[in-house]
């Protein structure tokens, strides 16, 4: 429903998400080679070095309980999640919830085993990349509409037997899009809360 | 008079908690509670909106076994109207809580008096 | 289902006055994130299964956490000081009990 007969919403709301991430990004946003370059007062740049190091000494340092649980969950709450996206037109969920369940089970996989593991896989330019890939195969993907919508023209996107996987046109690849770029908003805002750099 | 009320219910407690909600917001000094008073307000205008969608009697709409009649569903672009409400709440309250974190860093303190109090003799 | 309903609006209702009558930060934050809780098991009695799925995981998961986080950036978490302080006293009175007692 949200990605076919009002699919110009669901393209405001990855706008508005794409507005907070980065408006976070503005605020928490601190990075430790520029602080000194430029003149801050030095006091709020040796209280934010502090606040860092203090949050990385919180890290779980090996933590038994939590690794063991998490190695057991975030296999599984990933493939829930990529369950939930890939089904969206068949079964309760879609993007949204999809993303969220995924940016959960990243979340608990950086609490479980610390910063430096987890920025084999997630770093900046990796967020950077699938958000602007993300939205602009959402952008591209409904530029269609408008040449065939108003113009009473012929769709040529298959939409096969309802109930099957790949059926119903482009939903499945918007259900995509919109979940990759959740999942990345819901990671930045808990790292930039926590550590303000990726 | 009150007949109606009772009849739809839900919408009662939707404008009981709208109205929670909004006095949390204006009247606590702390300014995280504030913020969940945002939550709670918007979480009301949510259940007002779906309680609209529902009509006694029929199902949720996801076609099973075939029946693919009008009748058998409920309304469903009121749940599209509230997915995107959801998701719109949950950005605005990381970028309130952030903004929190600054103004803590600045003045160190949560209350909205102390704030307000520092800025005047800063004279903003 | 009508009773269900209602008993579930009441928990609503008591959840939302609660978190404006507490004096602990995480007190506040804990009531809330019920709340949240029980408005995803609202959407299942009103037919929505979609809105339930993303209510669950967005308000009782990463707003949740996001309250929580700023909680602990802000030091309004209070507990760990005063555990220590418990514990050690508790400690002492243990061991110069008897002594003390006599």
């Amino acid at each position: 429903m949200i990605l076919d007969y009002r699919a110009f919403d669901t393209f405001g709301e990855s706008n508005v998400l794409f507005v907070a991430t980065i408006t976070v990004l503005v605020l928490l946003h601190f990075n430790k080679k520029q602080s000194k370059a430029v003149s801050e007062t030095q006091e709020i740049s040796k209280r934010q070095a502090k606040e860092a190091a203090l949050d990385r000494s919180f890290e779980p340092k090996n933590d038994p309980i939590l690794q063991c649980v998490a190695k057991f969950l975030v296999p599984l709450i990933l493939i829930f999640g990529i369950y939930v996206v890939l089904n969206g037109h068949l079964s309760p969920g879609g993007g949204f919830s999809g993303g969220a369940i995924m940016g959960a089970g990243l979340i608990l996989y950086l609490n479980a085993f610390g910063f430096e593991k987890t920025e084999r896989f997630f770093t900046e330019k990796t967020y950077k990349w699938i958000s602007f890939a993300a939205l602009t195969t959402y952008c591209l993907c409904k530029t269609y509409s408008f040449y065939c919508g108003a113009n009473h023209l012929e769709s040529h996107i298959p939409l096969g037997i309802p109930g099957h996987i790949l059926s119903s046109g482009l939903i499945l690849i918007l259900n995509i899009c919109v979940g990759c770029v959740v999942t990345c908003t819901m990671y930045t805002f808990y790292v930039m809360f926590r550590k303000g750099d990726f | 008079m009150g007949s109606n009320l009772i009849v739809n219910y839900g919408e009662a407690v939707a404008m009981i908690l709208f109205v929670i909600g909004f006095a949390n917001l204006l009247l606590q000094n702390n300014l995280i509670k504030k913020i969940i008073g945002l939550n709670i307000m918007d979480s009301a205008v949510y259940l007002f909106l779906a309680e609209k969608g529902y009509i006694v009697g029929r199902t949720v709409p996801i076609v099973v076994n075939g029946v693919q009649s009008v009748e058998a569903y409920i309304n469903p672009i009121p749940a599209g109207l509230v997915l995107t409400g959801i998701v719109v709440s949950v950005s605005v309250s990381a970028l309130m809580l952030s903004l929190t974190i600054r103004l803590y860093r600045r003045y160190h303190t949560l209350n909205l008096d102390e704030i307000a109090a520092l800025l005047q003799k800063e004279g903003l | 289902m009508t009773t269900f309903q209602i008993i579930l609006f009441i928990f609503l209702i008591s959840c939302a006055i609660a978190v404006s009558c507490t004096k602990n930060l995480l007190n506040a934050v804990l009531v809330y994130m019920s709340f949240s809780l029980i408005m995803s098991l609202v959407w299942v009695t009103l037919e929505s299964p979609d809105l339930a799925i993303t209510e669950a995981a967005v308000g009782a998961g990463i707003t949740s956490a996001l309250l929580f986080i700023t909680l602990k950036k802000v030091n309004a978490i209070d507990t760990a000081e005063k555990y220590d302080d418990f514990l050690r006293d508790g400690d002492e009175d243990y061991l110069e009990g008897g002594e003390a007692n006599e």
